[in-house]
């Protein structure tokens, strides 16, 4: 069982929450038909460290970001949906 | 002629007082119906300062801290999320309190939602024992304490539990999911020794 630090109700256990997809996509201005194409179906595959939105559903019912290794499944920090997650890009903290 | 507009217990085809379970000493589990309680959801917008306040005077008293229970002469006021909260009260505590509220804070939502939760209150020294076999949250005494409130899944039911003192719990669980809690409470509570009391 893996715990999960909701930013507003503490470490809850991972059966509370749901994964809600991939944090980094951001919508594009509309009318562009490739950003668009690309948002809604091209993800990266990636296999270390992944910045993904999660769902309290069991508890709070909101939504926050987390940053998680999807090898390890190590989840290393949480953050509300406007708050910032450590930069995981080179494999290490640099945040 | 049948009166349509009193309410029923959901668990009024189960519900059975007496003892059950174990049934050598005494009982470690007891386990009452609330009902006729009312049940006011409000919920606001985030960004939204002065409908807290407004909700405040309403009701009399400021809004609890996330996690934690406020009450003052009857009104129980639960923290279900940010910027979500569950009022409980009932007789003359619960007379006009929505209608108050909702003409008060007009930019949050309210709605009595009285009819749509059964309310179990666990007592006794296994109280957390039994909800402790279906619930991921930590029900120790010295972490869940008096006055603090959690909304977590018992036996895969979404239950909001609300912690009254050391060996009582209330536990709000979907009146549709009634039965089927009832059902399981039953089956771990037997184990402890269990009694249901006449319901409340």
């Amino acid at each position: 069982m893996l715990l999960i630090e909701c930013p507003w109700c503490g470490k809850r256990a991972q059966t509370e929450f749901t994964y809600e997809g991939d944090a980094t996509v951001k919508r594009p201005e509309d009318g562009d038909q490739a950003a668009f194409h690309a948002y809604v179906h091209l993800r990266e595959n990636v296999t270390q460290w992944h910045d993904e939105m999660w769902q309290h559903t069991a508890g709070c019912r909101r939504f926050f970001k987390a940053c998680r290794n999807v090898t390890t499944h190590e989840i290393i920090a949480t953050a509300k949906p406007k708050g910032d997650l450590p930069d995981m890009s080179s494999g290490k903290i640099t945040s | 002629m049948v009166d349509l507009t009193q309410s029923r217990s959901a668990l009024e085809r189960v519900y059975t007082p007496g003892r059950f379970g174990v049934s050598s000493g005494q009982p470690g589990v007891m386990i009452s119906e609330r009902r006729h309680l009312t049940l006011i959801h409000i919920e606001h917008r985030d960004d939204d300062a002065e409908s807290p306040l407004m909700i405040a005077t309403a009701v009399g008293f400021p809004l609890p801290r996330a996690g934690q229970i406020a009450e003052k002469d009857g009104r129980r006021v639960l923290w279900l999320g940010p910027s979500r909260s569950l009022i409980i009260t009932s007789g003359s505590s619960a007379d006009g309190l929505s209608d108050a509220i909702a003409s008060s804070a007009t930019n949050a939502a309210v709605n009595d939602i009285s009819s749509s939760r059964i309310v179990l209150r666990l007592s006794g020294p296994n109280a957390r024992d039994v909800l402790a076999s279906g619930c991921p949250l930590d029900l120790h005494e010295s972490v869940f304490k008096a006055g603090m409130t959690a909304t977590t899944n018992v036996d895969h039911y979404t239950a909001l539990l609300d912690c009254i003192d050391t060996n009582t719990i209330d536990v709000y669980v979907a009146r549709g999911y009634g039965v089927s809690f009832w059902q399981w409470l039953i089956e771990a509570a037997e184990e402890f020794g269990g009694k249901v009391l006449a319901s409340s």
